[in-house]
């Protein structure tokens, strides 16, 4: 079998040409065909998969064309389709020019061309997760097989290289943070029409290196073509023909998390406890022994939205801490990016409010979608700073930037900016808001840290501290149990029902300033109060610790 | 007959040479960018024998072998581009042509149309091709298709001469047209009045006509079209033959069912197709060469060279005087025609959830260019391209990659009704079964309610407001009396909900945001009154003013949902009083003067202004609005919180449920947005209720008796606003039921909402009666009762008094004191006007009250 998959990983195209052939020479039915060969080949295999050298961590340049390569990314902008013609003659034969780019020399001149044999493709633009922590990097690296031949690891110098040098300078707008900048463009085969904008796949394409590049003739249209189709040493161009959506990143979890990684979920549950005090200490550090915020920290990570009705976003949880320094405000964005696969700070100072792009927005010119901050793929972590805000004014494009963050973190929703119209985009992007005081934006949760009862201690000091507390084993551990939890699902029991009923009607006796909204928070909070505990279903003890939790935290505001 | 047109043309071919690969590939569509060709003939003379046959409708399939078409044998090529010989000015003009010649350019049609004879041994496409076999005569058919030409034209002819519709679509009609007359004869009266050269066509027509005829065309409408061309020009020419258009052309339009965007594939190339969607970019004009103009700069000699595929072929040799290489371009005596190109952008109604919109690019040629802007809503039909891509223009060698485009035959703008008519229909495509669906849905009793419950399920409860907004979504019918010199009554609803904090106002206003196609979502704290209505700006490319249109004007035929209405600036506010009556906008900014319509209906939605809606106050006391405003609205809906042990665990059951169910369990039984959507917009489009007999007499005694109820009291308590209120909500209630007619339970249910709402917010909280007063002047009857009892109690104490002048704090204390009501400042000062506007006394700064 090893060498099957070598080969394959050597020569796909190989592969393609003898599917064509065996298919009677039909296009359509050797497309579908090949698809379903990859999938049967890649769908089940981890260790096949892993074989497979990664965009992520080797530069492309250094691949041999028409090679297999996978990429891990989001997807930042989806292209019009384009028409490809899937087959041609040349002096013998029907060849297949399916899942490559047929030289033109190659090709030659076929002006016959059947337009009823042309075939649809889609065309995306990928980004390597925007967000990603180093860990995941890293992990991923780790479990990449060191196959022949594949250049070296992707060296930070290296990379730094590469984003100094061409692509980012006459392609701006790509990315919506700065780091981990690396992008392909994807041709998809297969109905590209149950993408969505921003989901994070893992793809298997066969890589493809276009030598000549002559430019296109000039004209209306021109500079969007070179846009779309940048020279292949710039940006890597892969033909997909393995494509499947992820729900999580975690490197140190299987790629299916139901099939391979059920061990390990059992094992996450069954030491819920353990794993969940262990947090609470680390995070209870954080917040000079503050319990209750460190609580809320940690429902915080393991929030998403898992329902939505109509507008309604359920399961959402921005979370406001207030009274936080910001040193503090810096060491709790360091500690959750060591926990978390996908996280993003943002220092809200006027500067920054009033000069970055929040938003994505449609550029009609080359008619692709400029990236904003705010495009970020679903479970990315966003951490508002607001100790940076000065006093000031804020232009035009600080109050949009603001008010797009405000409806983001309200209704989970964002509206990208198409020129004349504005498109409604659902996000699941929690917001973790730092502040001194009241936020500028209305979170979900918040809640205020008291003044440290100790005296302050030094912060880098603290998170010394805790990186040398977590050791590699429990880190693995501690970040699976967040990435597991975040997928698990809740009940509530009739029983329990009954019980949220009856005590809600018995809080809104004792409080009448007790709303709607109040019972909202609390449902969330018990739901993700027992899933931290380990518990599938709602118990007795875990409402009520929600009931304190939202008692305290509603006892915290007035103060 | 003495339209000129090329002859048949070339050499022989025999059928083998056909489909040598060296002669399909000159038949292949050009490379994109390639003007449509024109081969210049300069040899070409009126040829009449042949145009005689082709003209002559009664012989449609009898062409002698002796025409050119056939004289070659089986194939001949029938250059169908050319009903005439284009020539550029400059080349000799056959004696016959008259004025200037318009090539066709917006359809490719580049390829020589190569006619088949189907009948004959040799042809081995026969089969391929549906003919009607029951004709002994040889059909005559182009290559690769199964259009004969003089069939094709004859029944074109025919349904020219003879079509008549008696439901012309409103932008069909024009001026001093008589629908049972034949449409398009009328409309070529219109052409040669008016001097115009495009006769528009609806494929529609064609369709319901000869329904073989219309699926040619959009099949290939390459071939079809030209031949359409010639049948026209023809036919005009016979009705008006002092004209001295050369060529009238055709402009189908409304192909197919309108395709969204989405759906084109490779199946479309070369086809007719229809799209909808708005129109992003439009770059500039692009002339493009269509003949070359060489002078040789040795002797002067001239040579004047055609496109052909793209290419220009500059002559090498001169023939004059045979010096190589010595030709140059004569820029100024090349002829160009402009081109440019669009890009159009799909609908967002068309899109699916989590997509980017799709763009397509289209070319527009001649005088469709900068026919439409960008932002214009069109739907534009036009043949479908696919090009290869080429690395290098001067080379043939191409990608496997195709580039799209449709070449523009017809621009169909959808603004211009909304502009023009007052009852904006919106153009509604649904399948038959959709309309069944629709129509079986409405015909359900419970009809109403079943669609009350679907706006915001997730909202608990609150049925008479969901009801409200649910007639709100509808509106009323416009009625318009401009006829009669006075202004149309709107009918639009506007709604105002105000109430507790946490009661889920906005979750209200959000989802009716996403349930209306142009609506607006605003909050009152950051809006300015230019953000609503609308700005001036300079345009930085252009650097020319441009007015930007803001909210109100955004959601024309939408609905505007104004959150937080109560942090709105007074002077924000005050524009909505034109808004919510006239549903017009008049703005008189930086030299701009002018009047945008805002048909909009208004969602607002209030916080009291003590956050917690005080019981014993009145609604104006507690949101704190100008009765002016509130008067506009039609409903007014408290949100209260009920603080009742049973509402609280029907609400917590809701939210549980909420919470823990999936949405099929809990929606199984109620429509889902989309359904919602379609029904709204199906029943806006089609359904316009009128008043019935009985309705209308309801009407009146629900509005007598508003009024004698206040009578009784010695008030006027109703207000003809209340009336038109009723009326609308009648309307919009018929809606529901897609009825034509409002009937009496309609009126029935607008007498219920309206009390209901009334019953909510115009409380005396002093009297617990209903009082209309409330809204219209900010004052409850019996709260100016109040006021002028007070002051005549006031007056009394200060004529009891010797003094002319009297200290403000001093009376204020001692009338406190003597009272038997509450008295307190504000009150004290109300009634201090008063009588100051009676005229009994004078105030002296603040504190000094002097005694007249």
């Amino acid at each position: 079998m090893p060498e099957i998959m070598d080969k394959l990983i050597e020569n796909p195209l190989a592969e393609v040409a003898g599917i064509f052939n065996s298919s009677e020479k039909d296009a359509k039915l050797a497309l579908d065909a090949v698809l379903l060969y990859f999938r049967n080949k890649l769908e089940f295999s981890s260790n096949d998969f892993q074989k497979i050298p990664s965009l992520n961590e080797a530069n492309h340049n250094g691949l041999p064309n028409g090679s297999l390569v996978r990429f891990r990314g989001m997807i930042q902008d989806i292209y019009d389709p384009e028409y490809f013609m899937p087959s041609y003659r040349n002096e013998s034969d029907i060849v297949p020019s399916m899942f490559r780019d047929p030289d033109e020399k190659e090709l030659g001149f076929f002006a016959e061309h059947d337009n009823r044999s042309l075939m649809e493709r889609s065309t995306w633009h990928c980004i390597a997760l925007p967000g990603e922590n180093t860990w995941v990097t890293e992990n991923y690296s780790k479990t990449a097989g060191t196959h022949y031949g594949v250049p070296a690891k992707r060296s930070r110098s290296d990379e730094m290289e590469v984003e100094a040098q061409e692509p980012n300078a006459s392609r701006p707008w790509c990315f919506p943070v700065d780091s981990n900048q690396i992008s392909c463009i994807v041709k998809v085969y297969n109905a590209g029409d149950e993408a969505r904008l921003n989901e994070m796949v893992d793809l298997v394409g066969i890589l493809s290196h276009v030598t000549d590049h002559g430019e296109p003739a000039d004209g209306p249209g021109s500079d969007e073509f070179k846009f779309k189709n940048p020279s292949t040493s710039q940006v890597p161009r892969i033909h997909a023909v393995f494509c499947k959506k992820l729900y999580h990143d975690n490197p140190l979890l299987g790629r299916h998390i139901n099939i391979e990684s059920s061990i390990q979920r059992r094992r996450a549950l069954d030491e819920a406890q353990m794993n969940r005090q262990e947090l609470l200490s680390v995070f209870k550090k954080l917040f000079y022994g503050d319990e209750h915020c460190a609580e809320y920290l940690l429902m915080f990570l393991i929030s998403r939205v898992y329902l939505r009705h109509d507008v309604l976003a359920l399961g959402k949880f921005s979370l406001n801490l207030r009274n936080i320094a910001q040193d503090q405000a810096r060491a709790i964005a360091e500690v959750l990016a060591l926990l978390v696969t996908k996280s993003h700070a943002i220092p809200l100072s006027l500067e920054y409010l009033n000069s970055a792009k929040f938003v994505p927005n449609k550029d009609y010119e080359l008619n692709r979608l400029q990236s904003g901050l705010l495009q970020l793929s679903p479970g990315t972590i966003l951490i508002c700073d607001e100790n940076a805000l000065n006093a000031g004014q804020l232009n035009d494009d600080g109050i949009r930037n603001l008010k797009a963050l405000g409806n983001m973190i309200q209704n989970q929703c964002l509206e990208y900016n198409f020129g004349f119209q504005a498109v409604e985009f659902q996000t699941d992007t929690p917001v973790l808001y730092l502040s001194q005081g009241k936020s500028m934006v209305n979170c979900d949760f918040y809640s205020t840290m008291p003044a440290p009862t100790r005296p302050k201690e030094d912060m880098a000091q603290v998170v010394e501290e805790i990186k040398q507390q977590l050791s590699d084993d429990v880190l693995t551990r501690l970040r699976r149990y967040i990435t597991v939890l975040k997928w698990e699902d809740h009940q509530l029991s009739d029983e329990m029902q009954q019980k949220v009923q009856d005590d809600f009607v018995k809080l809104r006796s004792l409080h009448k300033s007790m709303t709607a909204d109040d019972l909202h928070s609390l449902l969330v909070v018990a739901r993700y109060v027992s899933l931290l505990e380990g518990e599938m279903e709602l118990t007795p003890e875990c409402w009520e610790h929600a009931k304190n939790l939202e008692k305290e935290r509603h006892s915290r505001g007035r103060m | 007959m003495s339209s000129p047109r090329a002859p048949g043309r070339q050499g022989p071919r025999t059928p083998s040479s056909a489909r040598s690969p060296a002669n399909s590939r000159q038949r292949t569509t050009p490379a994109r960018g390639t003007p449509s060709r024109r081969r210049l003939e300069p040899q070409a003379g009126p040829s009449d024998a042949p145009s005689s046959e082709l003209a002559n409708p009664l012989s449609p399939n009898v062409i002698p072998p002796s025409s050119p078409f056939v004289r070659n044998g089986v194939f001949t090529e029938l250059d169908l581009s050319s009903p005439l010989n284009y020539g550029t000015p400059s080349s000799a003009l056959t004696p016959s042509s008259r004025g200037p010649i318009r090539p066709r350019s917006d359809i490719h049609n580049d390829r020589f149309l190569r006619q088949v004879s189907v009948n004959a041994p040799s042809s081995d496409h026969a089969d391929q091709m549906e003919v009607d076999q029951s004709s002994d005569v040889p059909q005559m058919v182009v290559w690769g298709t199964d259009v004969v030409v003089p069939v094709c034209k004859a029944k074109f002819r025919n349904f020219l001469k003879t079509y008549i519709d008696e439901n012309l679509e409103r932008d069909e009609l024009f001026e001093g047209i008589d629908p049972s007359k034949p449409y398009y004869l009328q409309k070529m009266a219109e052409l040669n009045t008016l001097e115009e050269q495009f006769l528009h066509v609806n494929i529609k027509h064609i369709r319901s006509a000869e329904p073989d005829l219309a699926r040619q065309l959009v099949h290939y409408p390459q071939e079809v079209l030209p031949t359409m061309d010639m049948a026209l020009t023809e036919l005009f020419t016979e009705i008006y033959p002092d004209h001295n258009l050369p060529v009238v052309q055709v402009r189908p339009y409304n192909a197919e069912i309108t395709k969204s965007m989405r759906c084109l594939n490779p199946e479309d190339i070369d086809q007719l197709v229809t799209i909808a969607g708005m129109i992003i970019r439009a770059s500039n004009i692009i002339p493009e060469m269509r003949g070359a103009f060489f002078k040789c700069t040795v002797c002067s000699f001239t040579e004047s060279v055609d496109i052909v595929r793209g290419v220009i072929q500059e002559p090498i040799t001169c023939r004059h005087c045979s010096t190589k290489f010595s030709f140059a371009l004569v820029h100024n005596r090349c002829t160009f025609i402009d081109k440019q190109m669009i890009k159009l952008q799909e609908d967002p109604a068309d899109m699916p959830a989590g997509q980017t919109p799709h763009t397509v690019c289209l070319y527009a040629h001649t005088d469709l260019v900068d026919a439409v802007q960008p932002g214009d809503r069109v739907t534009v039909t036009g043949v479908y391209r696919a090009v290869p891509v080429r690395p290098n223009p001067k080379q043939r060698s191409v990608r496997s990659v195709y580039r799209t485009h449709i070449d523009v035959v017809h621009f169909r703008r959808l603004d211009n009704k909304r502009l023009h008519d007052e009852s904006q229909e919106g153009s509604i495509n649904l399948s038959e079964e959709r309309v069944a669906a629709l129509r079986d849905l409405a015909s359900k009793p419970d009809v109403y309610d079943r669609l009350a419950r679907a706006i915001a399920p997730g909202i608990y409860e609150n049925e008479d407001i969901k009801k409200g907004l649910l007639l709100q979504l509808f509106g009323g019918t416009k009625k318009s009396f401009s006829g009669d010199g006075k202004a149309s009554f709107r009918a639009e609803l506007n709604i105002l909900l105000c109430g507790d904090p946490g009661t889920s106002k906005s979750q209200l206003l959000q989802y009716v945001h996403h349930l209306v196609p142009r609506g607006q979502y605003t909050s009152g704290k950051g809006s300015s009154a230019v953000g609503l209505t609308a700005y001036v700006t300079k345009d930085p490319e252009t650097r020319q003013m441009v007015l930007q249109t803001g909210a109100l004007v955004l959601s024309d035929n939408g609905i505007c949902c104004i959150d937080e209405f109560d942090k709105m600036s007074d002077t924000t506010r005050s524009i909505l009083h034109e808004v919510m009556e006239q549903q017009t906008l008049s703005i008189a900014k930086a030299g701009i003067i002018c009047q945008l319509n805002a048909r909009t209906s208004i969602l607002a939605a209030a916080n009291p202004v003590d956050s917690q809606w005080a019981k014993n106050k009145t609604i104006i006391e507690n949101i704190q609005l100008p009765p002016t405003l509130l008067s506009r609205f039609d409903l007014i809906f408290l949100m209260l919180d009920p603080q009742d042990t049973n509402f609280d665990r029907r609400l917590a059951r809701h939210l549980v449920s909420l919470y823990h169910k999936t949405p099929e369990q809990s929606q199984e039984q109620q429509l889902d947005m989309e359904s919602l959507k379609e029904y709204i917009a199906f029943a806006k489009a089609t359904c316009h209720p009128k008043i019935g007999e009985d309705a209308g007499q309801m009407l009146i005694d629900a509005y007598v008796d508003m009024r004698r109820i206040g009578n009784r009291k010695g008030q006027v308590s109703a207000y003809p606003r209340q009336l038109e209120s009723l009326i609308r909500l009648s309307e919009a209630h018929a809606k529901t039921r897609l009825s034509d007619k409002v009937e009496a339970e309609d009126v029935e249910e607008a007498k219920r909402l309206h009390r209901e709402a009334l019953k909510q917010s115009a409380v005396d909280p002093s009297t617990g009666k209903i009082d209309v007063g409330i809204i219209s002047t900010g004052l409850s009857n019996a709260g100016r009762q109040r006021k002028i009892e007070i002051a005549a109690a006031l007056k009394k104490l200060l004529e009891s008094k010797s003094a002319q002048n009297h200290q403000f704090n001093r009376i204020l204390q001692e009338f406190k004191e003597n009272s038997q009501y509450q008295i307190t400042r504000e009150l004290f000062e109300d009634v201090l006007k008063e009588l100051q506007d009676q005229g009994f006394l004078m105030m002296q700064g603040k504190t000094n009250i002097r005694i007249c």
